[in-house]
């Protein structure tokens, strides 16, 4: 069984392993910081942390033009120097998901997602696109 | 085998202070050394050998044992030390100085050559003072436990003997016969009393008839006559305790072990409070060894997390007078209790920073020994001259300072200061002095590094510069001194004729200069001709808070170092008289005559604003050097102190920031890095920027200007750089595996095609077709589109701080050209060179 956490971003359903999460911030305060590559949505303050928080849809290449709502802050890798959180959409529910129902993800995606895509789930509604956080960055 | 982890630390820090004071001593000038000095000197080794005989440390307790012995001669048989003994103890305590730092391993290190080293100096010893007086087999003193009936083992005494025990000590019965000859030769009570006490602690002092007595009555002569006992206990062995006290080994008894564990088993029965009152004991021989010093040992990693903690109170306070600010009237008391947590804060913040002050001092006083050294290897006559030794800095900054002080002493004795003879024939004092001085001015710390050698060769500077191409002769020849000064910085440059022991390896100044800025100092030098250089470093107090100045534009919050700020002024749409005035898109303000050029802050990240809104903007005056320019913003919102935060990776190539700060709203804010805005907007000139003299802008304590960069080249010979922080993966492939899909190429990733480009095809570069086996696949990170970046040959990862010439060099999709290892080296601008690749890929922000 794998713990995910689902997330809505764009039209699609997205998923991370709540092991990599630290925390889920709703409308967290913005600072754009001017000249930052493009996927950067700013910076924001953490209880005194500073944590870059990354636009997930730009950094997937789909943007949209939907509000986004919700921070999921990662827990830092060993490695990296700063604290990331991914803006989403909404981010939804925590799910079990059987390993039976992942399947890798296939060519067909790639164009789009490059190699960020761990799993694709079979859920009963709607597939779920689960994402692997060591490529992330 | 090491016998207690928790004291072992302790120990460590102890002995290096021993080993410090030792050296001081030793380092006075010969003829000065007292005899009292020397006895310090013993001490010092002998606390040593004794804590460490505890720790079970055998080969700290052989050197140090060997130091001992010929120190003992000296001190005791009064054989004359000449210089090769100093120079032999000073080698075998920094041997000892090896060990002690490597405390769990000093039982691997070979130390039979100095031991060997030690006896001989001994054997030397031996026959200059002769058989006769050299006491061949010490007296062992009797264990006769009948001695010990005199005393009254009373509870507490037991107690006391116990806790002594178990550090270690060993328990002594003295009968002391204070006769008159006695006393004449030991040098009267109150030397009988420091000796004794410097080496034992009492726990009982009776007089024959068993009345206690106390030092005081001893020394004024009461007893003078009789004979008294004391029961004392010491870390020395027998043998040794009798020598230190001088006193016949038939008067000193040793209370053996078991007798103390006999009676123990007495004590147990009529006190159950036994461990309550060992504890109690341990603490007070803690607090009587420390007796005097009112001060405490504590963990630098402590102090660290308090000094971050008061960091994020004082930043918590910031937001809570923010917050409150409109509740102060409906509130009745808020004002005070606010004002009173806002002073409160203040000082904690206050008092937190002075714990982590040192003296000067403890930093200076490393550096006779390397005057001394040099002075051998140079055979140069030198001289150290220290003063304000007691001026204090944070403990971080004086760490920081170590290498670069040790280097610029060394520079000043071996280039600085001439050898005697030229000296003597110039007229100056054979004798070199190097003076190292520290003062306050203001909030910062200036040290200077001065020296009365020849002065700065600038004929020779120039001479170098030129053989190693680091200018040309037309440059060199309009350089003024100050400027040829600024060549010293430069990488890779070196003045010395022949690498030598001890300096010249080519990498100094350069070094030095990088540390300081790490630091937010600065350093300056100064020199004249025949009579010497002075080199000046100007060094905060503190780190990591930093006063500052926030403004906005754009509505975009920034916040300036205050230290950069040199004034505001406000412009008044309305006034006429002192506009902003164009040239070329470049502006200007005639402030008080003299021309200010001034950049518009949203400039930076949104150039080339057509039609400009005329409204009240505000010139921040900021000075880098020597140079001054302004900032123009549309409100200054005000002064604040700020908390440093390290730049995240990703914000560093934006070239703009050194750091980032929590604001008093909880807001993050970019902290500007003036000094990457000037060389942005090309305010300062090519020569400024390799050698920014003058660097006072406060920096985070993270911030290096220094980047990883992968150099690698495309199928043209210029050579491309792209920041490490930027890569996810190399990989090698054959030149087979690129498929060619109508004018696009891929690779297969995985299972997947992966688009590749050779970013010769996008910028404006040579590009040539491409005949050879094997390609390289820089995959990047962090990118809005998925795409390999082709390579023919990766050349090698640097660590350097890009110089950025972006005015000659506009090519899209770079940020500029730099200079390292004189080669050209173009910085590609990954965001940008995708956007060339891609058009209609997203852009954000």
């Amino acid at each position: 069984m794998l713990k995910i956490l689902c997330f809505k971003s764009g039209n699609n359903l997205y998923g991370i392993e709540t092991r990599y999460v630290k925390e889920i911030n709703r409308h967290p305060e913005i600072t754009a910081i001017p000249l930052a590559p493009p996927m950067v949505a700013g910076m924001m303050n953490l209880r005194g942390q500073v944590v870059s928080l990354l636009d997930f849809e730009k950094l997937l290449g789909c943007p949209t033009e939907q509000p986004k709502k919700h921070s999921i802050v990662l827990k830092k890798e060993p490695g990296e120097a700063d604290v990331m959180a991914l803006l989403v959409e909404q981010a939804a529910d925590v799910i079990d998901v059987a390993e039976a129902l992942c399947e890798r993800p296939m060519p067909y995606l790639e164009n789009e997602y490059g190699t960020i895509i761990k799993f694709i789930a079979k859920l009963e509604q709607e597939l779920l696109i689960i994402i692997d956080r060591e490529k992330l960055f | 085998m090491l016998k207690n982890e928790d004291f072992i630390q302790e120990f460590v820090e102890e002995a290096r202070e021993h080993l410090e004071n030792f050296e001081r001593i030793l380092l006075s000038d010969l003829a000065d050394i007292s005899a009292a000095q020397i006895n310090d000197a013993f001490r010092a080794v002998h606390s040593i050998k004794g804590t460490a005989g505890f720790f079970g440390l055998a080969k700290i307790v052989e050197i140090a044992h060997a130091m001992e012995t010929i120190l003992d001669f000296v001190n005791r048989k009064k054989v004359a030390f000449s210089d090769a003994e100093i120079d032999l103890l000073l080698e075998a305590r920094d041997r000892l100085n090896v060990l002690v730092n490597d405390v769990k391993r000093s039982d691997t290190y070979p130390i039979d050559d100095i031991l060997a080293k030690l006896q001989l100096a001994e054997a030397d010893f031996v026959n200059q003072v002769g058989q006769k007086d050299y006491p061949v087999a010490i007296e062992l003193p009797q264990d006769t436990s009948q001695f010990f009936a005199v005393f009254d083992f009373d509870q507490d005494t037991q107690a006391k003997i116990a806790a002594f025990r178990k550090t270690g000590y060993h328990i002594y019965g003295i009968e002391m016969a204070l006769t008159d000859q006695y006393l004449s030769s030991s040098g009267g009570i109150a030397a009988i009393a420091d000796n004794l006490t410097s080496v034992a602690k009492v726990v009982v002092m009776i007089s024959q008839a068993g009345e206690p007595l106390n030092w005081d009555d001893l020394k004024a002569g009461k007893y003078n006559n009789d004979s008294i006992l004391i029961l004392a206990a010491s870390i020395l062995e027998a043998s040794l305790f009798i020598q230190v006290i001088g006193l016949p080994a038939n008067c000193v008894n040793v209370l053996a072990e078991d007798w103390q564990s006999a009676s123990a088993a007495q004590a147990n029965v009529a006190g159950s409070d036994r461990e309550a009152q060992d504890a109690m004991l341990m603490e007070r021989c803690q607090t009587d060894t420390y007796e005097g010093a009112e001060s405490l040992r504590v963990n630098i990693k402590l102090l660290d997390d308090l000094m971050n903690m008061a960091s994020e109170l004082v930043l918590g306070r910031n937001r809570l007078l923010t917050l409150l600010e409109p509740e102060k009237k409906k509130i009745t008391g808020l004002p005070q209790v606010l004002q009173n947590v806002d002073r409160l804060t203040s000082s904690i913040q206050e008092k937190i920073m002075l714990t982590r002050m040192q003296p000067v001092g403890t930093l200076f006083n490393r550096y006779p020994r390397l005057i001394r050294d040099l002075s051998k290897k140079l055979n140069k006559k030198l001289e150290l001259k220290i003063e304000g030794g007691d001026v204090e800095l944070d403990k971080s900054i004086l760490e920081g300072l170590s290498d670069p002080l040790v280097h610029l002493v060394r520079n000043a004795a071996d280039h600085g200061i001439e050898s005697a003879a030229l000296r003597k024939q110039k007229g100056k004092n054979e004798i070199g002095t190097i003076t190292l001085k520290a003062s306050y001015e203001g909030s910062v710390v200036n040290i200077e590094i001065g020296d009365d050698g020849s002065g700065i060769d600038f004929s020779r500077i120039s001479k170098i510069a030129l053989e190693k191409k680091l200018y040309t002769e037309n440059e060199l020849s309009s350089f003024t001194e100050k400027e040829l000064v600024k060549v010293l910085f430069n990488p890779g440059f070196s003045t010395a004729d022949r690498l030598s022991e001890v300096s010249g390896r080519g990498v100094g100044m350069d070094v030095v200069r990088t540390n300081l800025d790490k630091m937010g100092g600065s350093i300056e030098i100064t020199s004249k001709s025949g009579c010497g250089t002075n080199v000046k470093l100007t060094m905060p107090l503190t780190v990591s808070i930093i006063q500052s100045l926030v403004v906005s534009s754009n509505k975009i919050k920034m916040v300036i170092p205050q230290a950069d700020v040199q004034e505001t002024i406000k412009l008044k749409k309305a006034s006429r008289d002192q506009p902003i005035e164009a040239i070329n898109g470049k502006y200007f303000y005639r402030l008080r005559n003299e021309l200010l050029p001034v950049i518009y802050l949203s400039d930076l990240w949104n150039p080339d604003q057509v039609g400009r809104v005329a409204q009240d903007h505000k010139i921040v005056v900021l000075k880098l050097g020597q140079i001054r320019f302004g900032l123009l913003v549309e409100v200054l919102i005000g002064n604040e102190e700020t908390l440093i935060k390290p730049l995240p990776v990703i914000l560093k190539e934006c070239g703009i920031y050194s750091g980032l700060t929590i604001m008093g709203d909880g807001k993050v804010a970019p902290i500007l890095d003036i000094a990457g805005i000037a060389r942005k907007m090309a305010i300062i000139s090519d020569a400024e920027q390799q050698t920014p003299l003058h660097h006072p802008e406060q920096k985070a304590m993270a911030h290096d200007d220094r980047e990883d960069f992968i150099l690698f080249r495309g199928s043209g010979a210029e050579i491309l750089a792209l920041n490490i922080a930027r890569i996810k993966r190399i990989d090698k492939i054959k030149k087979t595996e690129i498929e060619r899909v109508g004018d696009r190429y891929y690779i297969h990733r995985g299972n997947q095609p992966l688009r590749v480009i050779r970013p010769e095809d996008y910028l404006a570069i040579n590009r040539n077709p491409y005949d050879g086996g094997d390609y390289y696949v820089i995959t990047p990170k962090l990118t809005s589109l998925p795409i390999g970046i082709l390579a023919t040959e990766i050349i090698e990862n640097v660590n350097f701080a890009p110089v950025l010439d972006s005015r000659q060099f506009k090519i899209k999709g770079m940020f500029g050209a730099a200079v390292f290892d004189e080669k050209m080296i173009l910085i590609i601008n990954l965001d940008a060179l995708l956007e060339t690749v891609e058009p209609d890929s997203p852009r954000g922000v």
